[in-house]
């Protein structure tokens, strides 16, 4: 069959992710406008789950099969592989997440077909599909064209009507697989937060880096954001270091948050972490450092040792 | 027992100054620095240190391409690898084909049983080439691994970041090990500065070079790379006027507090 499009819904712990949501609604328009049917693919998992993500698609092919459960980047990959067989939709649209990532890769090597990681915009053109990717820090967008099939892209893009969740007749066709056995990785141990802080409606964020240093300093830029009214966010090598949870990070492998106030605490600025907080409104940085790049992308930029200011600040908040 | 490490010059964008793109609309490569790609760097790293904990281990630095301004192969002999090989070719390549050509030369190597590469994609990277090398070896992929916690017999007990936490994977094998962490300098994990009598000894050591053409002899070759940059654009940059504040001096503090209440965004 010709002329379709496939989206990527990849589960979570409660259910369909709303990235894979709002990556079916970043294809809807593309699907409509070009007059191509959109599916889901969904791999493991229950029909139930996926029943409950209203996600405007014409079907969901939902591969089951032993081994399915967790995911794992060969299983998954030949999982699809085996359901595309030589019949491979023109695109797929996958979630930017880790998994997305690794099956766009591993499905384009296998087709030898075109893919982008991170695309913002496709469109189609000729036998192919041109897509952007802003590069350079945010400073320039580039035009990728994409040959082969089925062309494989990731994306944190939305369309216009942004991700549905919720209840749907969606049709469910179950689909059979093995292979999953050839891959003999095993997860021992899963570690997962469930996001309990939504830092995306946050008006106040108070971020620390690894540069927080000590317990004592730490407590400080708590007290700081309780008096702001803002949530703690931090850096992926502060929640590294056992600083806060998971579901805190901000940056690239993390939220991407736009508060009223953003205030840095003793964040260099790594472009990773500022791809997540560049939106802010006002940015209020606190850092030793002079020539931290973080005050190129700050208003406020306060030179000074954590551990003197934050208190400083404490006191002036409760003064 | 053998490691290979896929490692990659790239060049150094981080935190430039001014244009980006010359008056042809192309990026200012030429005047940029090179760098080690430091999820590579990672990665060497971990192939080391298995190698400190079981000396039956060897590491062999694998690089596709001419040296640009940084030999990483160099950099890698430096650290302690075993040794190295340059994949070299004729004009530009794909990751795609890059990603062929070093399945053919994990192949030609004895006894590999696990490769590591960085997971970071760059500027002009348009996939993550740890996957895109696993399919081609048909080996499984563990990607975003953080630290190699142990090895039990023919086995990798390797911990990863996920969404929302981590995860410890075992993977038999031989497997491809995509690494993707962030380090500060004094973690364990961080990676090893070149060694002074490594360098001293690996100065001239010549590096040997296998063509892609040999490589690839006698198999079907792949079509022409599926992706083409197309065009740059330069994107409209906010702009951020900045004031600086002496954290030492409370009454700029204060002044700052005020403006900030002023706007609504402390009460």
């Amino acid at each position: 069959m010709a002329g379709r499009i496939w989206v990527y819904l990849e589960r979570g712990p409660g259910g369909i992710l709303e990235e894979s949501a709002a990556a079916v609604s970043f294809a809807a328009p593309a699907a409509q406008r070009w007059g191509l049917s959109l599916e889901g693919v969904c791999i493991g998992g229950s029909a139930f789950q996926i029943a409950d993500a209203a996600l405007g698609l014409e079907r969901v092919l939902h591969l089951q099969g032993e081994g399915l459960e967790d995911f794992r980047a060969k299983a998954y990959g030949n999982a699809m592989e085996a359901l595309m067989g030589d019949d491979p939709p023109e695109l797929i649209v996958f979630p930017s997440t880790t998994q997305g990532e690794d099956l766009a890769s591993w499905i384009g090597a296998a087709y030898h077909a075109g893919v982008l990681l991170g695309a913002r915009s496709i469109k189609r053109e000729g036998e192919g599909y041109v897509a952007s990717r802003v590069e350079f820090e945010g400073k320039v967008e580039v035009d990728y064209l994409l040959k082969g099939r089925p062309v494989c892209i990731t994306t944190e893009g939305q369309g216009p009507e942004g991700p549905s969740l919720g209840s749907t007749d969606v049709e469910v066709v179950a689909i059979p697989t093995a292979g999953a056995a050839e891959d003999a990785t095993r997860i021992i141990h899963s570690d997962l937060v469930k996001r309990t802080v939504n830092l995306k409606d946050a008006k106040v964020i108070v971020a620390v880096g690894a540069g927080v240093g000590d317990e004592g300093t730490f407590q400080k830029v708590r007290e700081l954001a309780d008096l702001l009214k803002g949530e703690l966010g931090a850096t992926r090598a502060a929640v590294d270091a056992g600083w806060l949870s998971h579901d805190r990070q901000i940056g690239q492998t993390g939220a991407k948050v736009r508060p009223d106030l953003y205030v840095a605490c003793g964040i260099s600025g790594a472009a990773q972490h500022r791809v997540g907080m560049i939106e802010s409104g006002t940015i209020v940085s606190i850092n030793i450092d002079p020539n931290a790049p973080i005050f190129r992308y700050s208003h406020y930029c306060i030179e000074g040792d954590l551990r003197e200011v934050v208190p400083k600040l404490i006191d002036l908040l409760k003064g | 027992m053998h490691a290979a490490v896929w490692v990659r010059e790239i060049w150094d964008t981080r935190d430039l100054v001014g244009e980006i793109l010359d008056g042809s609309g192309r990026p200012k490569w030429n005047e940029w620095e090179g760098r080690f790609d430091p999820e590579d760097l990672n990665a060497l790293e971990m192939a080391l240190q298995l190698k400190d904990a079981d000396s039956a281990w060897k590491v062999t630095g694998l690089s596709v391409g001419p040296v640009r301004k940084l030999d990483v192969l160099r950099e890698c002999l430096y650290r302690g690898v075993d040794y190295a090989v340059r994949i070299s070719h004729e004009g530009q390549a794909s990751l795609h084909q890059e990603a062929l050509w070093m399945a053919k030369a994990v192949n030609q190597l004895e006894d590999v049983r696990v490769v590591l590469t960085g997971i970071q994609i760059n500027e002009g990277d348009y996939a993550q080439k740890g996957a895109l090398l696993a399919r081609r070896l048909g080996w499984p992929l563990v990607s975003y691994v953080e630290a190699i916690e142990a090895q039990e017999g023919d086995k990798l007990r390797l911990r990863r970041a996920v969404e929302g936490g981590i995860q410890v994977v075992e993977a038999p094998l031989p497997a491809v090990i995509s690494v993707g962490v962030a380090l500060l300098k004094e973690d364990p994990r961080a990676p090893r500065s070149a060694k002074a009598k490594l360098k001293l000894k690996h100065k001239k050591t010549p590096i040997p070079e296998w063509h892609a053409r040999d490589l690839v002899a006698g198999e079907n070759q792949v079509g022409l790379p599926p992706v083409e940059i197309l065009g740059y654009r330069p994107l409209e940059q906010r702009e951020f006027p900045s004031q600086r504040i002496n954290g030492v001096e409370v009454s700029e503090l204060k002044r700052m507090l005020s403006e900030l209440r002023e706007k609504g965004l402390v009460r």
